[in-house]
């Protein structure tokens, strides 16, 4: 019986014959060679593409970021204000138009809409009680000319807040017809943005527009039990 | 993969392509499929290579296995050519080393002499033994390497490769007797 040894020289032989090294295993191989440089010239273009993709949003988002840096101070955006405020703005410039878009409930948006008066700002702001979480800074008021009715705009804490002030005797058109019972409950616009809350004081209805939640805005209500005596404008 | 990784692939497989590519020769059954199991195999293995972790040495290993998986797929697809189904019969009875060692020496001498029928013995050993025959012999793969290649246990590739040598020798007697070489 054959060794280990003669074994493994009988492979070899055996090895050495069935080998075979031509021209075509070359051929062979070179066609290989060319596949994988193709493939891996296929690997490069992805990586440059996704590299170039992922600088690409790098850079736009840096871009953007800079030009938000820039621009914000300089507050150009109006849009960037919150509706709210741009709301105030409006009112305070007399632009009734712009309210409308608020949709106070009945009368009281048909009202601004249709009088469309506000002008001046000979109404006083003393119309409310001086209380501590009431702060009224830098508040202005508009009267609404030959109606009954004044809008104070002002600040409760940060949050914009307009009172809206009805006399009594406002008639068919002033708001007592429509919200006369007492207390008033508290609204929200349609939008849902704002909340609308009014109360009935022994000489006039006021309400307060503003995206203070309900709850806040009923204390603060609440807290506003008579009007101020300082009205130059008459109202008491 | 970058291009470093591309040339230390490139140069390894050069430097095996020539036992891996007489493997696939004797494994495969289609013949015409040499250059596309070949290339198979090196685009599966390029493709695999960013996670391949090992020396040249186990890049070897690693290579032989995907050709075997390669070429297993590739033979799914074709038929065995009606002349190594019939030669690839096994043996029904043990197999014994009948040659004494005189015998042995007159038929390694001869066997230069019969190329063709070496090459039709070698096919015509079933597909497991002729796998590790030609790992052990061609290439060169050490017992735990070529378990590894194939998955199976070093006892088998032993065992496969003990019946391989055996029937190769009877084959070759055989030849050599009818060719009255021996």
């Amino acid at each position: 019986m054959p060794d280990g040894v003669m074994e493994e020289a009988f492979d070899r032989k055996v090895s050495t014959i069935i080998y075979k090294d031509s021209a075509s295993d070359d051929a062979i191989w070179q066609n290989t060679r060319e596949l994988l440089d193709n493939e891996l010239e296929k690997n490069l273009v992805w990586q440059r593409i996704r590299y170039f993709v992922s600088a690409s949003a790098a850079a736009v988002i840096l871009l953007a970021a800079v030009v938000y840096i820039l621009l914000a101070p300089a507050g150009i955006p109006s849009t960037w204000l919150s509706a709210m405020e741009q709301e105030h703005q409006s009112f305070i410039q007399g632009d009734v138009k712009s309210i409308t878009g608020m949709d106070l409930a009945g009368a009281l948006s048909t009202q601004f809409r249709t009088e469309n008066l506000l002008s001046g700002n000979e109404c006083c702001c003393a119309l409310l009680k001086n209380n501590k979480e009431l702060r009224l800074e830098g508040g202005n008021s508009k009267s609404m000319g030959g109606c009954p009715c004044a809008a104070i705009y002002g600040r409760y804490n940060t949050t914009p807040v307009t009172f809206l002030l009805f006399e009594p005797s406002g008639g068919l058109s002033g708001p007592e017809s429509v919200y006369g019972s007492y207390p008033s409950p508290v609204w929200t616009d349609k939008t849902g943005k704002f909340n609308v809350a009014m109360k009935r004081l022994p000489n006039c209805l006021i309400g307060v527009i503003s995206e203070l939640d309900k709850p806040t805005l009923a204390n603060l209500l609440k807290n506003i039990d008579t009007m101020g005596s300082d009205c130059k404008c008459g109202h008491k | 993969m970058d291009s470093q990784k591309h040339k230390e692939f490139i140069g390894w497989l050069d430097a095996c392509r020539k036992p891996l590519m007489n493997y696939i020769r004797y494994i495969i059954w289609n013949k015409e499929q040499l250059e596309d199991a070949f290339q198979n195999t090196a685009l599966e293995g390029w493709r695999k290579f960013a996670s391949f972790s090992g020396d040249e040495k186990w890049f070897r290993v690693w290579m032989f296995h995907i050709a075997n998986y390669v070429v297993r797929n590739l033979n799914r697809t074709h038929k065995k050519t009606e002349e190594l189904k019939t030669s690839c019969r096994e043996t029904e009875e043990p197999l014994q080393d009948r040659q004494d060692e005189q015998s042995f020496d007159s038929l390694v001498s001869v066997l230069d002499t019969m190329e063709d029928k070496v090459k039709e013995s070698v096919l015509a050993l079933p597909d497991n033994e002729r796998q590790v025959f030609l790992l052990r012999s061609m290439a060169g793969f050490s017992y735990e390497e070529i378990g590894k290649i194939l998955d199976i246990p070093i006892g088998s590739v032993m065992g496969y490769l003990a019946r391989a040598r055996i029937k190769l020798r009877e084959k070759l007697y055989e030849y050599a007797r009818e060719l009255k070489y021996a």
